[in-house]
């Protein structure tokens, strides 16, 4: 069974030190909620398991399938099997939906000796595209270009529908959808998870946990992971906010 | 030395070969004495102010004039029996020479050029391209042109569509032989008549030794339309200058080009729409990625004459630098002489978006594949909407083909 093991991760971004020792374990199977407020780390600590540049690990590792995954360029990382949905996704002109998401298949899944057929592409994509219930005329539109708020985020699930990822981090995936784009959202993440895949689902809110059930709830603030609990933990910020959190903190002070 | 290359006697030989009259051999014996008396272009001129062309040397090229290997393609009876006529222009000479004696170079350039005069002089060779009124080509007429030796090569396009005609025009240049150098000096003259559409397709690809000097122009009538797409990948040096004359109120063009550069190549690439009266309508975009040591100038003037009146004129550039020691300059410009006209130029000038790259990187895309995404991505903007689709994606994969280098 694969697992992501972050152990002591620290983080610099542009010099100044933005994660400060993050811990946690994801298992393939398992659903863990990363909450915390606005600035605390979580999309950092999103690049930095993907390998963006610009994150600098000073200290700490990240250990995927027993792999040290911090000597591995971005495009390693997603061949093993990690994947990002990302808060904000790029907007690429030029390069069309099923373009990019056939290159993408052919570099995790296959070789360049052996390349994906296209019919058995073109079969597999409506068939995700239906799951996620994206227009067809979607696939020959510039990646994410023009697309609305949550047209981007039902994009980059459709990816992840397409690569079938072992860990998969989806950040802030259910900000700005609506109530039915949720639901439809929540309904292909429950549809692709099981034995085979890891999530961990960063979000300010407790709507999603309720389609999408967590096992774990992870609490970041400044830096760390200061809390971990069931999910009734979500439900406990959503009603009160961090402040519970600060107070347990300054006690421990 | 260039006088002792380009002589009288060439000139004899071509009319030999062509079986031209006189009428036109007295013309290129004028244009022999233009090229004699003019400069050869240095960087005084401000045309030329960012190329240098000394590293032109005639005597390393064939001292015959050649002609390059030509294909054609889309002809076919029914058009044939209309009227229309698609045939190399040495056969039209013969055939037709009343319509050509009438618009081969009938046109008074508005510039005076060293190497225009030389091609008035030498032109050996070519396409030529008739039109009936109201005939609509419903096929795509394809050449296709390959360099097949060390030569100077003299070639001459010549379209006209009259009233109501439409064509696709396709064009491929290559040097599928070897890596020969060569000399191309050639001119495309483009008359389009009152209400006439023309797409005019261009792509070259030749050998890293190949040096070119291309003038087009078109003279465009009333409510009459001319699309330019250009694809510029090939060659040591290759030089194109582009002038549209929207002569007819309610005229239009748009002249979209691609500029691929690596190594030591230079590209020189001029588009000057020429609004003469009101009502015309000009688009241009032009993007260029430039690598290695590449040096490349993009120019684009838009001129609207004082009758041009509810002009508008349309200008952007768009630079993607691969390498820190690639040039590329740009100089747009507007030169206006009413008011009541919309008229705008921009360009930018970036790099690869790191951002971009990185989001590819996750989905499992390598550097280079995520490069040369990119990069095709970027440049073939300005043929997405190419009607010869199946010249438009050998374009890309050639694009596609060249980020390996
Ligand atoms: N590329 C960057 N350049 C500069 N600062 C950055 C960069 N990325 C993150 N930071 C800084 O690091 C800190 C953590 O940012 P991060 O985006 O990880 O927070 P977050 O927990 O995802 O917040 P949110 O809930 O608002 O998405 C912030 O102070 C942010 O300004
Ligand atoms: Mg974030």
């Amino acid at each position: 069974m694969s697992k992501l093991e972050i152990k002591d991760l620290h983080v610099n971004v542009e010099e100044k030190e933005v994660l400060k020792g993050v811990n946690l374990t994801i298992e393939q199977g398992k659903i863990h909620a990363l909450m915390g407020p606005n600035g605390s780390g979580k999309s950092t600590l999103s690049f930095a398991v993907m390998g963006h540049p610009k994150y600098e690990i000073t200290k700490g590792e990240i250990i995927f399938d027993g792999k040290n995954v911090l000597d591995l360029a971005p495009e390693e990382r997603a061949r093993l099997g990690l994947f990002l949905s990302f808060q904000y996704p790029s907007e690429i002109s030029g390069v069309s939906l099923s373009n990019f998401l056939r290159t993408a298949l052919n570099s995790v899944k296959y070789t360049k000796e052996k390349r994906i057929p296209v019919m058995e592409f073109r079969k597999l994509l409506m068939e995700k595209m239906d799951l996620l219930k994206i227009d067809k005329s979607f696939a020959s539109r510039y990646l994410n270009e023009g697309f609305s708020g949550g047209e981007k985020k039902r994009s980059e699930i459709l990816q992840m529908a397409i690569l079938e990822p072992k860990i998969a981090i989806l950040d802030e995936t259910d900000s700005g959808l609506d109530v039915d784009a949720l639901k439809i959202v929540s309904n292909a993440v429950n549809t692709l998870a099981g034995p085979e895949m890891g999530i961990l689902i960063i979000t300010h809110y407790q709507r999603i946990l309720h389609h999408v059930k967590p096992d774990v709830v992870h609490i970041m603030y400044d830096g760390r992971i200061v809390k971990t609990s069931g999910p009734e933990l979500a439900m406990k910020i959503e009603d009160e906010g961090y402040d519970f959190i600060y107070k347990e903190l300054e006690k421990e002070v | 030395m260039l006088k002792t290359i380009f002589t009288e006697e060439k000139i004899e030989k071509i009319r030999g070969s062509l079986k031209e009259d006189n009428h036109f051999f007295e013309k290129r014996k004028l244009s022999l004495d233009s090229f004699y008396s003019y400069p050869l272009p240095s960087n005084k001129s401000e045309e030329w102010r960012y190329t240098d062309i000394s590293f032109l040397d005639f005597s390393k090229f064939d001292n015959d004039i050649k002609n390059p290997e030509i294909k054609m393609d889309g002809f076919h009876d029914l058009l044939k029996e209309k009227g229309v006529i698609f045939t190399t222009i040495i056969e039209a000479i013969s055939k037709h020479p009343e319509i050509i004696k009438e618009y081969l170079f009938s046109k008074k350039d508005n510039y005076e050029d060293k190497f225009l005069a030389l091609h008035k002089a030498m032109w050996n060779g070519g396409v030529f391209i008739y039109v009936p009124k109201n005939v609509e080509v419903d096929t795509i007429f394809k050449v296709k042109y390959n360099v097949l030796e060390s030569s100077s090569l003299f070639n001459h396009t010549l379209i006209i569509l009259e009233q109501g005609a439409s064509l696709t025009y396709s064009e491929e240049h290559t040097s599928e032989k070897g890596d020969y150098e060569a000399f191309r000096c050639d001119s495309v003259e483009v008359y389009a008549k009152e209400n006439s559409k023309l797409n005019f397709n261009n792509f070259q690809n030749w050998n890293d030794n190949i040096t070119n000097v291309s003038y087009w122009s078109a003279r465009v009538s009333r409510d009459a339309q001319v699309n330019w797409r250009f694809s510029q990948l090939g060659g040591k040096f290759s030089r194109i200058k582009i002038d549209t004359h929207l002569d007819g109120e309610g005229s239009n063009s748009t002249n979209k080009g691609l500029v691929y550069a690596n190594k030591n190549q230079k590209f020189d690439i001029t588009t000057n729409p020429h609004h003469h009266v009101r009502n015309t309508i000009s688009d241009v975009l032009v993007k260029g990625a430039f690598d290695g040591e590449s040096n490349s100038v993009y120019r684009g003037l838009i001129l609207i004459d004082e009758e041009g009146k509810e002009t508008q004129s349309y200008l952007s550039n768009h630079s993607l630098m691969l390498s820190e020691n690639a040039v590329s300059n740009t100089i747009p410009s507007l030169k206006i002489e009413t008011d009541d006209v919309r008229a705008s130029h921009g360009a930018t000038l970036g790099k690869i978006d790191k951002d971009h790259l990185f989001y590819l990187k996750t989905r499992g895309i390598d550097q280079k594949s995520g490069e040369r995404l990119l990069i095709t991505a970027f440049l073939k903007e300005t043929i997405d909407d190419m009607k010869d689709v199946e010249l438009k994606e050998k374009i890309i994969l050639e694009i596609e083909k060249k980020t390996e280098k």
